[in-house]
């Protein structure tokens, strides 16, 4: 065997011998991410039974007879003790449905009453989120019971006028115009089959709220990783390195070597996690998350390959980072900040729709916005390869600067 | 072996000037110096972990310094610090530099039977003492046979069999047709040099040691 395999075989060995600690610091880690997760994901679809719907009304207010209405659902209607209307633009509505301070909003095109008046279909479109479909049938409940009653409402009208002109001794005629009234009623009621439409959006690349957060517990999990590591790379010491380097094994074979044996253990991990995860989707209901339905056993093998290049990529970051920073107590403190910062640009902790555009942007070429978008693309099964070509070159990049910094320490710091 | 007009600078700060000896086959050379006068410097420059600048160390009228392959075979080189992954056995370690049964040979007749390794072989490294971490070093360094054998202060903060226990192997290696070069501070391995040398200001100037450590620390 070579020496650079018997490197690598002996490193890897090491890192299983530390394994057990990085796995209970990974445990502790990953718990405490997961509770932010399920706070962040039940306030926004969990406590709806239990809360006000907030709904938005956006489109052409200016027409008295929908002010009026909104007016009455606002304050007179029974629903105004379990709907809260709120009056907005459309980009209002847009952005307080992400940020989860409406459960939807209606849009209301232009000429909507005139058409109702004339019979014309005008469709109002509800917007929810993806996530929040419970919503969208609580709405459609909603309509129904409105159009019942409207339609009954409107029939006792009719039959109240007709009993208010016989009182008044007009009887001629009035049976024939009583049977062209109700045909014509039905006839507008009919042709309004089509009265709503429900449009969803997600929170990303289509995906719902809590798909969106499961990429993103993952992406800061193995962020995260590079912390729980520590103990892998805090006693590298440059004495082996310098003994290697007299036998010929370069600093870039070294690092290559140590980046390879701590991306296998990474991917051991994922595939533990996956596995375990996926018996714990088929045994409980998780709510939120319909993009991952039951995983089974394919599944998992296929999650652990499509894993391997954002895990690498990060891998490389992380020996990168340890590797540029020779306090350990301070590479430690980079790797969290790193995570932690990283981690909120690009969307982990809240979705970055709120920043600017060029934050935006840079956001999703950074090493985390490239494997979270990998993710998101993953699930919603859109095309990946730009992703996976830019972090391929992440990671050659880090893995090639790793070498160098251990060529310089190696080279440089004896004296 | 031959080192010839070695240079080495950090920055504008020049370690090395022009330094030069020469040794024999069976020859320990000492190189004595105070910190930081550059003999770890040397050391590893002759291991090629770092690059000088200019200056040729000759092997048979070779120039090992550019020709690398050459340079592995012949050079054994253990650095101040040991180069240990702290975690694993001295088994493991050994294991990154020897063949399984050229290993189970020097456990039993070799190198690792004279350097006592048998003794702590299943023991993690980061619970052993600083001689048996050093002892198995040097065997580690010494895997592939080296006709060269570069020690940076080996015996440092040793107890004494610790110490008796490397100048025996020292002295093996030496009646074994082996150059030794030490970067050393300890008065206990001088007459173990056949040549010494005192690194002061970047140049090498031989010293004969009469006994006066007075005279000695005054020349450091």
């Amino acid at each position: 065997m070579s020496m650079r395999k018997k490197y690598f075989s002996l490193q890897l060995k090491r890192n299983i011998k530390l394994y057990p600690t990085i796995l209970i610091v990974t445990v502790i880690t990953m718990c405490v991410l997961a509770l932010g997760v399920y706070l962040i994901v039940s306030e926004t679809i969990g406590t709806e039974d239990n809360q006000k719907i907030r709904v938005g009304v956006v489109g052409n207010l200016e027409d008295t007879t929908l002010g009026v209405g909104i007016e009455a659902i606002k304050n007179i209607d029974s629903s105004r003790f379990t709907i809260e209307i709120r009056e907005m633009s459309r980009k209002e509505a847009e952005k307080a449905l992400l940020n989860g301070e409406i459960h939807g909003f209606m849009d209301i095109p232009d000429g909507f009453i005139e058409g109702v008046m004339r019979g014309d279909n005008y469709p109002a479109t509800y917007v929810v989120k993806k996530g929040a479909m419970n919503f969208g049938s609580i709405i459609t409940g909603e309509i129904a019971d409105a159009v019942s009653d409207w339609v009954i409402k409107s029939q006792s009208s009719i039959y109240s006028m007709h009993s208010l002109a016989r009182d008044h001794g007009i009887t001629k005629g009035m049976g024939a115009k009583n049977r062209q009234l109700n045909m014509e009623y039905i006839g507008l009621v009919l042709s309004r089959d089509e009265i709503y439409n429900i449009e969803t959006t997600g929170v990303a690349d289509d995906l719902g709220i809590g798909a969106y957060y499961l990429c993103a517990l993952i992406v800061l999990m193995l962020m995260f990783w590079g912390i729980s590591c520590f103990s892998i790379f805090a006693s590298k010491d440059m004495p082996l390195s310098k003994l290697l380097a007299s036998r010929g094994i370069r600093p870039m074979h070294q690092v290559f070597c140590e980046f390879l044996s701590f991306g296998a253990i990474t991917m051991i991990t994922v595939a533990i996690f996956a596995a375990v995860f996926s018996i714990v989707l088929s045994n409980v209901n998780i709510v939120g998350i319909e993009e991952i339905g039951t995983p089974g056993v394919f599944d998992v093998i296929v999650f652990v390959l499509k894993m391997l290049i954002p895990v690498m990529m990060i891998c490389s970051m992380h020996v990168f980072v340890y590797e540029a920073v020779p306090n350990s107590v301070g590479a430690v403190l980079l790797q969290f900040l790193i995570s932690v910062g990283l981690g909120y640009l690009c969307g982990c902790f809240y979705p970055n729709y709120f920043f600017p555009e060029s934050i935006q942007n840079m956001a999703s070429y950074l090493p985390t916005g490239l494997g979270f978008s990998y993710l998101r693309k993953c699930l919603s099964d859109s095309d990946t390869t730009k992703e996976l070509i830019i972090m391929c070159a992440y990671c050659i990049a880090f893995v090639t600067g790793s070498g160098f910094l251990r060529k310089y320490k190696v080279t440089g710091d004896s004296q | 072996m031959e080192v010839r007009k070695i240079k080495k600078s950090y920055g504008r700060k020049q370690v090395l000037l022009d330094v030069s000896f020469k040794a024999q086959k069976g020859q320990c050379i000492g190189i004595l110096g105070g910190n930081g006068s550059g003999k770890s410097t040397l050391l590893s420059i002759l291991a090629g972990v770092q690059r000088c600048g200019g200056g040729e160390f000759l092997y048979e009228e070779t120039n090992m310094l550019k020709n690398s392959s050459l340079r592995v075979k012949k050079v054994g080189y253990v650095p101040q610090s040991t180069p240990l992954l702290e975690e694993l056995t001295a088994y493991d370690n050994l294991r990154l530099w020897y063949e399984k049964d050229d290993m189970k040979n020097e456990l039993a007749t070799g190198v690792l039977a004279m350097l006592g390794i048998n003794e702590f072989l299943k023991i993690p490294v980061k619970k052993m003492s600083g001689g048996m971490k050093k002892r198995l070093s040097i065997g580690c360094a010494v895997a592939h046979r080296p006709e060269i054998l570069l020690l940076d202060e080996p015996s440092a903060a040793l107890d004494l069999l610790c110490k008796e226990r490397i100048y025996n192997y020292m002295k093996d290696f030496k009646n074994l047709g082996g150059t030794v070069i030490l970067a050393t501070h300890d008065l206990q391995e001088l007459p173990l040099c056949d040549e010494l040398y005192i690194l002061k200001n970047g140049v090498l100037t031989p010293y004969t040691f009469d006994g006066n450590i007075h005279r000695l620390a005054g020349s450091l």
